[in-house]
């Protein structure tokens, strides 16, 4: 978190100055009015419906979470669309990293069909975000990927983990694994994405892969006629603020910003659904979502 | 006055890819030990083939094999809707049988398969090569002595690129004949299946799948899948099995151990493929070779084999092994094609 609150205390300067506005370090949610813009680092949900209440814009970090009250993402799904009272936009760190926006693009054309993706964040075992708000993460990074309605979803959790597959209209299956497992001594988390977890992605499509691999700092697109390494890091914070702040004073940008975050509600909704604690003992649930 | 040869005689059946690049090759590292005698390959050209380094007989009906009397152990090296058929004669005939994976295409083949092995009194192994890899045989040591504590998570992923043509998935090859071939949930996913009953020490309760068809010119058996796993102690499985990557793309596995105390990574695209990671600690106890058709594994399920016939002792991987594995990997097809969660034991069997 202290690095996160780092970065964003530089790209929150950053920005503000480009806009010409004063950050106004210290204020909180109860203070907040209509057209204020807040970023609140920490599990404050109930410090975010008030600021939601009083009409300001708010960027939750972290993620959802279904053991906060209220949980961020029921004040996602209550958010407008358009411009007027206040809403909420959670965590899309992992969304913006440079090997996420790649990942976008390719998952736009450059691949082919889509066939799958797989998703695995790992974390730290200790003081680590729950599974949950690992979930929302990988989700939110591969939710883009397909409009097609989901056919299908199963899941399957355990201790600080969670597995789920998600099969789609389209036919596009997504594996996506989260688990906060990783020890002290592991290699994972400092390396990579600069997102303080670590993140494997790959995507297949009919014409190449693109694979994000744990601990580097590029991704590999692979196709027909060879490989590509596309480097990156560049501070995903930066672009998840802009990305807010466009939300923020643009009512067609907050649509589009909010129609997102509800797919991966959806996606993260229909996970829990599944009730990863019950497979095993019962019949899980398809359709829906 | 020449000593007698005392080597165990193998009758090979089936001089395919698998058995030209890994049982051959292993078994010519084992000449001291054993020595081919006979060959049968439906492609005589093929079993002529095996053959010739060993001044073999060859022939194309696998009975002539059976009927020798100079054959003690049957090598069993053909599509697995043979094995059955195959297994079962070998064992009327007296014969000893390794056979490869998978056991079978149903557990009711393999449950033949193991009785008539044991009606004929000779012993019947199948190859999960793996099992003998240095790689999982180091990682099944650290789990043995607890390096990581109680194992919650385990992962493998498998990657491979498909050659121009599409592979044997394609261009009339067997494996993307749905009336022969059950898919990759058999042809990759019976290694994970196996490991990860190997690596948990627990029998699965629970699996969800989901499948896919994703090569041109395969005629309709899923060559994709990804499916999680619960067990009875509580571990999760997870595995996702691509057989579509483009030319090029590196074929690799990819495991992650996730313990109580600890984790382990093993993965074909690193130099370091085997790395342990510990509270205090990380350690790289070894280079490993890349998995598929690892001349080594082959070499030493060979030569484990052998010392069970040779000793009187127990084979080192029981066919109810392989049994399990592939009852597992069935249960994955059965969800992926339903789109239910597949509870074991299925409805009608025993769990073991």
């Amino acid at each position: 978190v202290s690095a996160v609150r780092f970065e964003l205390a530089a790209a929150v300067a950053g920005l503000a100055g480009a806009a010409g506005v004063a950050g106004v370090p210290g204020v909180t949610g109860g203070a907040a009015a209509a057209g204020d813009a807040l970023v609140m680092i920490g599990p404050d949900p109930a410090a975010a419906a008030e600021a939601v209440s009083a009409g300001a814009a708010v960027l939750c970090l972290p993620g959802p979470d279904p053991g906060a009250t209220p949980d961020p993402a029921l004040l996602v799904e209550a958010s407008p669309d358009s411009a007027g009272p206040g809403f909420v936009v959670c965590s899309s760190r992992l969304r913006h990293t440079d090997a996420g926006q790649q990942l976008a693009a390719a998952g736009s054309g450059r691949l082919g069909t889509l066939i799958s993706a797989y998703v695995a964040v790992r974390a730290p075992r200790l003081r680590s975000p729950s599974a949950a708000v690992l979930l929302w993460e990988a989700m939110d990074l591969v939710a883009g990927l397909t409009d097609a309605p989901l056919a299908r979803v199963h899941a399957v959790s355990g201790d600080g983990l969670i597995t789920a597959i998600c099969r789609f209209a389209d036919e596009m299956v997504m594996t996506v694994d989260v688990a906060a497992v990783t020890g002290v001594t592991s290699d994972s988390a400092a390396g990579g994405l600069g997102v303080g977890f670590e993140a494997e992605a790959e995507l297949v499509g009919s014409d190449g892969i693109l694979r994000v691999e744990p601990g580097r700092a590029s991704v590999r697109v692979t196709g027909a006629d060879g490989a590509e390494d596309l480097p990156f890091g560049t501070s995903p914070v930066r672009g998840m603020l802009a990305e807010f702040l466009a939300a923020v004073t643009d009512p067609g940008q907050r649509g589009a910003l909010l129609a997102r975050q509800r797919r991966t509600l959806s996606l993260v909704t229909a996970v829990g659904a599944a009730d990863p604690a019950r497979m095993g003992r019962e019949r899980d649930r398809c359709g829906g979502a | 006055v020449t000593a007698p040869d005392r080597r165990i005689r193998i009758g090979v059946i089936g001089c395919g890819a698998i058995a030209r690049r890994a049982h051959l090759p292993a078994l010519a590292r084992l000449a001291g030990q054993a020595r081919v005698v006979a060959t049968a390959d439906v492609n005589l050209a093929a079993a002529e083939a095996a053959a010739a380094d060993w001044g073999a007989d060859s022939c194309d009906d696998y009975r002539r094999v059976l009927g020798r009397s100079d054959v003690d152990v049957v090598l069993v090296a053909t599509p697995e809707f043979l094995h059955r058929e195959q297994v079962t004669a070998a064992a009327q005939a007296g014969k000893h049988v390794l056979c490869e994976k998978p056991m079978a295409p149903s557990v009711a083949d393999a449950d033949a398969m193991i009785e008539a092995c044991a009606t004929a009194g000779v012993r019947l192994m199948i190859g999960h090569s793996r099992r003998f890899t240095l790689r999982y045989l180091r990682i099944h040591g650290a789990l043995d002595r607890g390096d990581i504590g109680d194992v919650r998570l385990m992962r493998e992923n498998e990657r491979r690129a498909q050659p121009p043509g599409g592979g044997y998935w394609a261009g009339g090859h067997w494996t993307g004949d749905p009336g022969r071939s059950v898919g990759t949930a058999l042809t990759n996913g019976i290694h994970e299946t196996d490991l990860m009953r190997w690596f948990t020490g627990s029998e699965p309760v629970a699996v969800a799948a989901e499948h896919r068809v994703t090569i041109a010119g395969n005629r309709g058996v899923p060559d994709f899948l990804t499916f999680t796993v619960r067990f009875a102690d509580g571990a999760v499985g997870s595995s996702e099995l691509v057989n579509c990557a483009p030319a090029g793309y590196p074929s690799f596995h990819q495991l992650e151990l996730y313990g109580t105390t600890g984790s382990i990574r093993a993965r074909d695209h690193d130099c370091a493929s085997v790395a342990e990671y510990h509270p205090d600690r990380a350690s790289f106890p070894g280079i490993a070779n890349v998995l598929l058709h690892d001349a080594d594994a082959y070499t030493r399920e060979h030569a484990a084999f052998l010392a069970a016939l040779r000793d009187d002792a127990p084979v080192p991987l029981p066919p109810g092994e392989s049994r399990a594995a592939l009852r597992l990997a069935l249960a994955a097809v059965e969800a992926a094609e339903t789109g239910r969660v597949a509870e074991l034991p299925l409805p009608g069997e025993a769990a073991a």
